[in-house]
């Protein structure tokens, strides 16, 4: 299993309060089976999980949709990282990824791309577009775990 | 009664498909999550496998039977399948879904057919493996539960006095399907599959 990290550092300085120190990670992905493994992965990890089965609904979710504006919700204020799949039907992971950095709120916040195909071109594309972390799938724990170690990173 | 050489045999199953090539390394991955906060995972993932693989079987199956098949759409939905199989370690669905992307990118109706037949074979033995497995996971967790000295039930000695009295298959059989479906209300399935398993792996308990 191969991880492609970015080599700048990210600060996330929202400056909001957290709850709980439990970092919330939203998931996307649209396969079942998969969505249900990262999920479970995320949440062995001590991370609360939000999953959506696509770029529209994670969007909805973080309140960057086309359709919202800012004051809709202020989830986004609380997701401590995103991991999207790439392939998805729709919105890609990629172009999820975009728009994420696009936005002044969310643009900070690290974006983890899973694949199941190991393409130099596509891994290079996101990285270059500002990806955390570009990971194979099937996940594993230790994917997780060392993912849960990038985001408290992050978060310090 | 001989637990410890019934739960050897099926760790002997299971080892087994590892062997056979129907799991690999990701179903051990799936095992080593399941914990007391997750008792149920490897069960309720390979669950959302089945129905998630049945209904891309079924999007398959009426895909290639367009007149004008989408080709694209065929590849789409092998490559869900491979994802999925391979997340859960079906090795083999996983293995069969490359030639059949590769039978879609030279848009060859009929071999993308038979990597179809291919699939819903391997796709079917893999399931009903896994089921047995876990089937057999529950007996042994309940029979397994007999053998501790804290549980006094006439169960247990019902069940001891079935699987000894499977020296003589006929009688024995009998004891073991009523036991079975009365007093612990096991599906039909699932008492078949004891029985044949026991029968299978030649579990000599005189």
């Amino acid at each position: 299993m191969e991880m492609f990290a970015n080599s700048s550092s990210i600060s996330k300085g929202m400056g909001e309060v957290v709850a709980s120190d439990e970092p919330h990670v939203l998931a996307v992905d649209d396969n079942l089976v998969d969505r249900k493994l990262v999920e479970i992965l995320l949440k062995k990890s001590s991370c609360k999980v939000t999953t959506a089965e696509d770029g529209l609904r994670a969007l909805e979710y973080l309140g960057l949709a086309a359709h919202q504006d800012s004051s809709t919700n202020n989830n986004g204020s609380k997701v401590n990282m995103i991991i999207t799949d790439y392939c998805m039907p729709g919105m890609t992971g990629y172009e999820l990824l975009k728009k994420i950095k696009e936005s002044s709120m969310m643009k900070d916040v690290p974006v983890v791309i899973m694949s199941s195909e190991n393409i130099p071109t596509r891994i290079n594309q996101c990285m270059e577009e500002g990806a955390q972390i570009f990971m194979l799938k099937p996940l594993k724990h230790s994917d997780v775990e060392r993912l849960r170690c990038q985001i408290m990173q992050c978060r310090g | 009664m001989e637990v410890g050489q019934l739960q050897r045999s099926f760790v002997e199953y299971m080892a087994s498909l590892f062997r056979e090539g129907f799991l690999d390394a990701q179903f051990s991955q799936l095992q080593q999550l399941q914990d007391d906060s997750n008792p149920d995972f490897v069960v309720e993932v390979v669950s959302l496998f089945f129905e998630d693989s049945e209904r891309l079987l079924n999007d398959l199956t009426m895909a290639l039977d367009q007149p004008n098949v989408d080709f694209k759409q065929v590849d789409a939905h092998v490559h869900q399948l491979k994802g999925s199989s391979s997340s859960v370690g079906a090795q083999r669905v996983k293995n069969c879904c490359v030639p059949f992307r590769n039978c879609c990118e030279e848009q060859n109706t009929e071999t993308c057919l038979r990597c179809l037949q291919q699939i819903k074979q391997e796709y079917l033995l893999v399931k009903n493996k896994l089921q047995t497995l876990f089937e057999l996971a529950f007996f042994l967790a309940t029979v397994g539960a007999a053998d501790c000295s804290c549980w006094r039930s006439n169960s247990h000695g019902a069940i001891t006095q079935c699987l000894t009295g499977l020296a003589s298959p006929s009688e024995g059989k009998c004891l073991l399907n009523s036991v079975c479906r009365e007093e612990f209300s096991f599906s039909d399935f699932l008492v078949d599959h004891i029985i044949n398993f026991i029968h299978q792996i030649g579990l000599c308990l005189l």
